[in-house]
């Protein structure tokens, strides 16, 4: 009994774990306000435009917007209902099928800049992203798990909720590693990226505009 | 058809290809975590705000598993990183397979459940398969379980259920097609520029070539952009390839072609490429290793024993 059912469940069961599976890693479009207020989407936005009246499609920005984020709201919210039980499983395991690998390739990223001072308005380098000097800082930020806490911040508008923490703990070890240090200044300086048949003499000098400045002082730490 | 579709989610094979998945699997997070000791992270990364970590486990809406049984305090940051590595080690080394393989997965969860930016994809992709592999009887071979079931470390030659490699190859055709399906922005896409690879590589956040050799060579930047889009919407027919290779004695144009031209060794291969690609011009941290620790499920057992040259 047992050998002729269970491979007949057992295939039934693989099926439906990979049809979950599939549905949730389809690529509908799971948008928000905030990802189309980014630069490379405003400008991304403005291609699509173009490229759609090539093909006779007439609309304007707000209009394929609005569009895009309708469709995005129904196809979001029909997955949902039909991965739902699936997703109670997944959470408590923090698993998914989420692959958005370099979605779209931003080119206004953030250089991390982190700056230590001994007091006074001079300033020196201790990192520059992504420069690796093989000190224990640049190790230190390069380790993925650190990385991925800075690495976003740098492309948004908003560093996100960790970042003011994260930039807490870091000088609180720069100045456990550097004694003679007395204030520590987080940035990142906005960077565009242009391939090389798309730059301009005029932006090859354009300087890098620095964003989520922060800084703390060695007397705030105990 | 439903008769067929059974019988091939019941066929049964040698274990070596999932045991080669684990053990390396093993080793790349157990590398991975341990730079978590070595980097003097684990409070930082892993105890609450209060114990000097940067994130806040006591403002989440739902505590992580271990923070609810434990006290909030610095020590369960170490419990958290210490089971995940132990269970690591021990899923690795065979031992208690799948009680340490399933282990290591909720720990896993509850190192992504108390800082969640610092779990990526690659965690997640790993968490999937571990749960896969306990499933399964990776143990069977190169594991102190088989060593003491059979007094052999390369078990006793018996066969396992394949639905399990089955299985960690269709995550992996979901994963390429999925990321290749959602790669929507122009400069990946034939109306675009072919310049996703060049602003990539040139992130400061994963960079690792410098702006002029990538200036330099712009146009290979060009044709990897062109070769990763191409290769990931070509999974489908991987799919069918790696059907076919089952079915070569059925008729057909298409089947006959793939298999003689060899389609799929080719598509791992140009895959591999990707991977050894990213792990050389970028800074990825574990991906790459990540995803390479899963390819041989795309090889039979005996394929890989013929490779390794082992004997029955």
């Amino acid at each position: 009994m047992k050998s002729s059912v269970w491979p007949t469940i057992r295939a039934i069961l693989i099926t439906a774990v990979l049809m979950f599976c599939a549905l949730e890693a389809m690529p509908l479009p799971t948008l928000k306000k905030r990802h189309l207020n980014r630069k490379v989407a405003k400008e991304e936005t403005a291609q699509w435009v173009g490229l759609l009246g090539k093909v006779g499609i007439q609309t304007d920005e707000d209009e394929l917007i609005g569009f895009v984020m309708k469709m995005s709201k129904a196809s979001g919210k029909a997955r949902f209902q039909v991965i739902k039980p699936w997703r109670k499983f997944e959470r408590h395991l923090s698993l998914g099928q989420h692959w958005g690998l370099f979605t779209y390739a931003d080119p206004y990223a953030g250089r991390l800049v982190v700056e230590g001072s001994r007091g006074g308005n001079a300033w020196e380098t201790l990192y520059s992203a992504p420069h690796d000097d093989g000190s224990e800082l640049s190790e230190l930020l390069h380790y993925r798990r650190v990385r991925a806490v800075w690495d976003d911040a740098g492309d948004r508008p908003h560093p996100g909720k960790f970042y003011n923490r994260w930039v807490t703990w870091l000088a609180g070890w720069i100045f456990e590693h550097n004694p003679e240090l007395n204030v520590v200044r987080v940035r990142f300086d906005q960077v565009h990226i242009q391939p090389p048949n798309q730059r301009s003499k005029k932006s090859r000098i354009k300087p890098e505009k620095p964003m989520h400045v922060r800084e703390r002082r060695r007397e705030d730490y105990p | 058809m439903m008769r067929r579709w059974v019988q091939r989610w019941d066929r049964r094979e040698a274990p070596h290809s999932l045991a080669m998945i684990r053990i390396l699997i093993a080793v790349v997070v157990v590398y991975d975590l341990s730079q978590i000791y070595l980097l003097d992270l684990v409070e930082p990364l892993y105890a609450s705000v209060q114990d000097g970590g940067i994130g806040n486990v006591l403002a989440k809406k739902q505590m992580p598993m271990l923070y609810r049984w434990f006290p909030v305090e610095a020590e369960t940051a170490w419990l958290s990183v210490g089971l995940a590595f132990g269970s690591a080690v021990l899923f690795g080394l065979g031992l208690l397979t799948r009680v340490s393989g399933i282990v290591f997965v909720i720990a896993s969860a509850n190192l992504a459940q108390i800082l969640g930016p610092s779990d990526r994809a690659v965690d997640i992709l790993l968490r999937n398969m571990v749960i896969v592999l306990s499933l399964s009887g990776s143990h069977r071979v190169w594991s102190i379980d088989a060593l003491l079931r059979t007094r052999r470390w390369a078990g006793d030659g018996s066969l396992i259920p394949a639905w399990p490699r089955f299985v960690v190859v269709a995550q992996l055709f979901i994963l390429y097609f999925s990321a290749g399906t959602q790669k929507v922005g122009l400069s990946w896409m034939p109306m675009g520029d072919w310049s996703a690879l060049y602003i990539v590589l040139r992130d400061p956040a994963f960079s690792v070539l410098s702006d002029g050799a990538l200036d330099r060579f712009y146009w290979v930047t060009q044709v990897g952009t062109l070769s990763t889009w191409i290769w990931e919407w070509m999974t489908p027919l991987a799919v069918y390839a790696w059907w076919c290779r089952d079915t070569r004695t059925s008729r057909g144009w298409l089947r006959s072609k793939l298999n003689a031209k060899n389609f799929w060794h080719r598509w791992v291969f140009v895959g591999m490429s990707f991977h050894i690609g990213t792990m050389l011009f970028m800074r990825l941290g574990m991906f790459p290793f990540g995803l390479l620790a899963l390819y041989p499920a795309f090889f039979h057992p005996d394929e890989i024993r013929r490779f390794l040259r082992l004997r029955n």
